[in-house]
């Protein structure tokens, strides 16, 4: 027991010498990601849960109304109208708009006649993939607005922008 | 035991005592908590000097290379902003911080599987502190410690994060066991194979 009395006491002495600092911007690097509201969601994450908690609730809504047509319509015959406006009417239920690919072309033109310097990745547009990034542009306060593929935006900072990008580039290799 | 003893020790001393003679940090403010928990940024950033030295270096000490270790220790308080929630009191701060950092650092060396690298020495101080007597005597106990440094880098994973924490991070058993969240005896048990660990490693070494 003395000899692990004595490792002990060696391990508390290895640990007072500890004496490497980290890079001299570290803090501050650190305190750049502080967001305005600690209690709230990070930039790119809060979008996705609002987004699946309304879209959870739609579709349930959706399917009830549905699971009602269904039978509203077996009832009386009318299956084959049904069945040819389905696809259109649960879009309408639910208030799904996928952002059309002309669209966002669109928008990526008008950015850039104003005088933005936008990063378009034309070959994510309609894939609907919440990480991956259709375009992104800096914004006056240095902070980069960024528009993914499913047509949900956020407003993150350079480093986070840096991991996004990260991110999508490690699913497409995949 | 001697985890048993060191614990008593640490608790009369207090361990945000421990920690400011460690970190040679300052004292957090009374009302540190109450003003993170109510989303006050200046708190966070109070947070950030008062621990990121001590996180980065817990990084360091569980193997991870500098670049890394800053890496990580970014996205711990990075985690840390949306999880003020589960801060509950004062006394829990340091416990619930390094909490978020071993989670962090474990699921990177998760994701890290078994491309981790080999571990990348840390720097001591060049200072000796219990080191008394002659020249010699004193680079013997500099070569000492770093065969022990050596040692504990070798040591399992889960064995060497309980010796970071308990002995190298002096936190108390009670605290350090919340953060790796495991039982106290669990804990104990870990630290006790650790000593035994590092006491066959110096064995051989001819050095205890």
């Amino acid at each position: 027991m003395d000899e692990h009395r004595r490792i002990a006491e060696l391990l508390a002495e290895l640990g007072r010498m500890a004496d490497e600092r980290p890079s001299p911007g570290l803090a501050e690097r650190i305190k750049r990601q502080i967001p305005d509201r600690l209690m709230a969601r990070p930039t790119g994450r809060q979008p996705i849960s609002i987004f699946i908690h309304l879209r959870i609730n739609r579709l349930a809504a959706a399917a009830i109304i549905m699971a009602s047509l269904v039978v509203f319509y077996g009832l009386f015959g009318g299956k084959g109208q049904l069945e040819g406006g389905l696809a259109g009417m649960v879009d309408d239920l639910i208030g799904w708009r996928r952002p059309q690919t002309e669209a966002l072309v669109g928008v990526y033109q008008e950015l850039v006649n104003s005088g933005k310097e936008v990063v378009f990745f034309q070959e994510n547009a309609g894939k609907q993939d919440p990480t991956l990034i259709l375009m992104y542009w800096k914004l006056p306060e240095g902070d980069y607005r960024v528009v993914f593929s499913d047509g949900r935006m956020s407003k993150v900072d350079a480093e986070s922008l840096i991991r996004i990008q990260a991110c999508m580039i490690h699913r497409l290799a995949r | 035991m001697v985890a048993d003893q060191q614990v008593n020790t640490e608790q009369k001393g207090g361990v945000g005592d421990q920690d400011r003679q460690r970190s040679g940090q300052g004292r957090p403010s009374s009302d540190l908590v109450a003003r993170l928990r109510s989303g006050d940024r200046s708190a966070a950033e109070e947070l950030v000097d008062l621990y990121y030295q001590r996180i980065y270096l817990y990084m360091r000490q569980l193997g991870h290379n500098r670049q890394t270790s800053e890496d990580l220790t970014q996205e711990a308080f990075m985690r840390a902003w949306y999880h003020i929630d589960q801060l509950k009191d004062d006394s829990a701060l340091a416990g619930w911080l390094f909490r978020i950092a071993h989670n962090t650092s474990y699921q990177y060396r998760r994701w890290l599987g078994r491309r981790a690298g080999q571990i990348e020495p840390l720097e001591l101080s060049a200072q000796i502190h219990s080191a008394q007597g002659s020249a010699e005597d004193r680079v013997m106990h500099m070569d000492l410690l770093d065969r022990l440094r050596q040692a504990v880098a070798s040591l399992p994973w889960k064995v060497r994060q309980t010796v970071v924490l308990h002995y190298l991070q002096g936190m108390p058993i009670s605290t350090a066991a919340q953060v790796i969240g495991v039982r106290e005896g669990t804990f104990k048990s870990r630290l006790h194979r650790a000593l035994r660990l590092l006491r066959r490693r110096l064995d051989q070494d001819g050095q205890i």
